[in-house]
């Protein structure tokens, strides 16, 4: 059982996987975007013989993906025991067999034993980093020098960002982005989106829009941008002020409030209900806008404009009503206390603004920081390690140089050999 | 427009630094391969000034903006990175072997712009809302300087095939051993290349990312030119993590580096709007 467990935790742990799933991902990629973009053109129509299929949505992407993600977590489990005996391994006094095991291992004859190892803690120190004793015992050194310890760092920081990215973007599917048209000098008291599902959510602020105007480029009629004056207000009391373009949003509470690039004049319906108490509530909407009807829980929304009057249809039952100048009463039995007229027809410029809610971004933005830092680790900068043994002999000393570094080696093998150079 | 005169005259300097980049492996006369980076770098700066006179262009006419947006702008800044790439690859490993292939290719990309692009595309244009701030810089520019990088290692891979070719029918061990070298060498540069474009490859996705929620509500909407530039950035994945197996041999990160420029190609043309109907925003 042991055995199964350690061969599968291996496979899962390889490289060779690794590059499986990404192989694999490659191809059907490629063959999704051939068969859905190249397959419709006239001289591409040999490509239909690949069967139309939706890769991003099915199973199968599911199940690449966790192997890919399992693949992660476990070549990092993995590697976690070298990299702890490769730091252990400065403070371990080295045999003649791990020395001659290094790439870079050099033997040679230099001066007496003092002189050498002044000179060798001196060179060293110059062209590599401080050494450090690791032990002298009668005839016989050891030194040990390496730089670039932290490196290793580097895999596993842009393995474990990358899983947390896939982490924040699931995390953002929390989240909601709603678009809505605002007129100048509109409230949204208080300012309510919808989510992903379409469910209304009641935000804890106020939204107003002071002002909007479309920039233009110095005296031309070039476009260059659509910018609104926003005011965001809590509890009646206006708590920020700015102005917002395409690059430029507000944030509050958690939430950025984004000016999309569009404007646009909107016919709004000026309404007015009036109940058997005399009493007067007004709405201002616009199509596809809602209220409530006083206290009854219904709710009409406004679905057509014509020149002169607007269609009022039940949200709750199927009935409509066309209201005019003329106050007309409601056919539903629960709206029949209350009556509504159109007081007159606005033609608004609007602008359109978005509030974005995405509780993953903090995540993603600093795994992806961290993620190019790993990368940067990886590619860019290497663990070099030096050992030394000097033996006292007769005539002088026998110095062993042992080498290795992650990456670069080409440079350690130079400074290896300047440092016999210098010594011999 | 006093910066489109000068980036012609980049363009024929390239052309020049290309001829001698292409003849110095044949003459073998260290002069011309260091005349080759002297012109070259010449013609890079006379490239760098033509953008900044752009720049203070739009300035001048109100407009104000880093202008990558249309194909003329794009084409001549991944030029600018080409070169810019293979310069610091050139000093790194200081050799030139790569510049044959990969200077004649810059300048022919900076004659096609300079001469066949519309007039309509050359000349300055405000930059359209869509593309004011939200990480539109932060996308574009690591986007081109990955494609630099990436033609440099498709460069080195085709010269590798050269030169494989080349090992095979070559007689004498001397010259094996040169070529074996050589061979090596267009490796780390084909293996350097990659790593470099693969970090600026991967900020422009995530950047792209962050615009795409902004624009269009998540964050992955698997859109043509979305999902070829993840393909790009898998085959490049598997190059880097390919070398660290044993049985990964340098024919396979030649044969992967020239598929990945290929799809990064095809990434290019379907931001473009040239080859797929896509909602990324078409450079112009």
């Amino acid at each position: 059982m042991k055995k199964i467990i350690t061969s599968v935790f291996n496979f899962i742990s390889s490289i060779n996987l690794t590059i499986l799933v990404l192989s694999a991902a490659t191809v059907i990629f490629i063959l999704q975007v051939t068969r859905e973009k190249l397959a419709p053109l006239p001289s591409w129509k040999w490509l239909a013989i690949i069967p139309e299929f939706d890769f991003y949505h099915s199973r199968g992407f599911i199940i690449l993906f966790a192997l890919f993600c399992a693949n992660l977590v476990a070549c990092s489990l993995k590697r976690l025991p070298r990299t702890i005996s490769i730091y252990r391994s400065s403070s371990r006094v080295p045999d003649d067999t791990f020395l001659s095991s290094m790439p870079e291992a050099l033997e040679f004859k230099a001066e007496n034993y003092r002189v050498t190892k002044e000179k060798l803690l001196a060179i060293i120190s110059t062209n590599f980093s401080t050494p450090y004793v690791v032990k002298e015992e009668g005839n016989t050194l050891y030194l040990f020098a390496e730089k670039g310890k932290y490196t290793h760092l580097g895999f596993y920081l842009a393995h474990i960002c990358i899983l947390l990215i896939a982490i924040g973007t699931l995390i953002s599917t929390a989240g909601l982005q709603y678009s809505f048209d605002v007129a100048k000098g509109q409230l949204f008291d208080p300012l309510v989106v919808r989510d992903a599902n379409r469910q209304e959510k009641i935000l804890d602020f106020s939204l107003r829009c002071d002002d909007l105007k479309t920039v233009s480029y110095g005296e031309s009629d070039k476009l260059k941008k659509h910018m609104s004056t926003v005011t965001i207000l809590q509890g009646g009391a206006a708590v920020k002020t700015q102005d917002l373009d395409f690059g430029t949003h507000l944030t509050y509470n958690g939430v950025d409030i984004y000016q999309d690039r569009f404007s646009k004049t909107i016919t709004y319906a000026k309404l007015q209900v009036n109940d058997s108490a005399g009493k007067q509530k007004e709405h201002e909407l616009k199509l596809g806008d809602s209220f409530s009807v006083g206290d009854t829980g219904e709710k009409l929304r406004l679905t057509r404009v014509r020149q002169d009057s607007v269609q009022l249809k039940s949200i709750s039952s199927p009935g409509s009503i066309w209201v005019s100048k003329t106050p007309v009463q409601f056919t539903e039995p629960s709206l029949q206390a209350y009556r509504v007229s159109l007081i007159e027809l606005l033609q608004k410029e609007t602008t359109s603004l978005k509030a974005i809610y995405d509780p993953g971004q903090d995540l993603i933005w600093f795994s992806f920081l961290f993620m190019i830092a790993g990368f940067s680790m990886c590619f860019f900068l290497s663990h070099q390690r030096l050992w030394v043994k000097v033996d006292m002999e007769e005539d002088g000393s026998r110095v062993v140089l042992a080498g290795a570094a992650t990456n670069n080696h080409s440079a350690l093998a130079d400074m290896v050999g300047n440092i016999k150079a210098a010594l011999e | 427009m006093q910066d489109q005169n000068i980036l012609s005259m980049a363009a024929l300097l390239y052309i020049f630094s290309a001829a001698l980049y292409f003849s110095n492996p044949f003459l073998k006369v260290s002069r011309i391969g260091a005349l080759a980076t002297l012109v070259t770098v010449f013609a890079f700066l006379v490239h760098t000034l033509s953008f900044l006179l752009r720049w203070i262009a739009t300035y001048r006419m109100g407009f104000g903006h880093l202008h990558i947006v249309t194909l003329y702008e794009s084409l001549s800044f991944i030029v600018w990175a080409i070169v810019l790439a293979y310069l610091i690859l050139e000093i790194k490993f200081k050799n030139k072997i790569v510049g044959s292939f990969v200077i004649p290719l810059a300048a022919i990309v900076l004659i096609y712009t300079t001469m066949v692009v519309p007039d309509t595309q050359s000349t300055i244009a405000p930059v359209p809302e869509v593309l004011h701030g939200n990480f539109y810089n932060y996308h574009v520019i690591p986007c081109f300087l990955g494609y630099g990088a990436f033609t440099i290692s498709f460069g080195a891979s085709i010269l590798y095939f050269i030169k494989k070719r080349k090992k095979a029918a070559c007689s004498t061990e001397a010259d094996m051993v040169q070529l074996s070298a050589s061979l090596q060498l267009l490796n780390e540069i084909i293996y350097n290349a990659i790593a470099i474009g693969f970090i600026f490859f991967t900020i422009q996705l995530i950047a792209g990312m962050f615009r795409t929620k902004i624009i269009w509500g998540s964050y992955w909407q698997w859109d043509p030119t979305q999902v070829l530039g993840l393909i790009t950035w898998l085959i490049y994945s598997v190059i880097l993590h390919g070398r660290f197996t044993r049985w990964w041999k340098g024919d396979m990160t030649a044969i992967l580096s020239i598929l990945g420029f290929i799809t990064a190609i095809a990434g290019f043309l379907a931001a473009t709007g040239r080859m797929v109907t896509t909602g990324h925003y078409p450079i112009l």
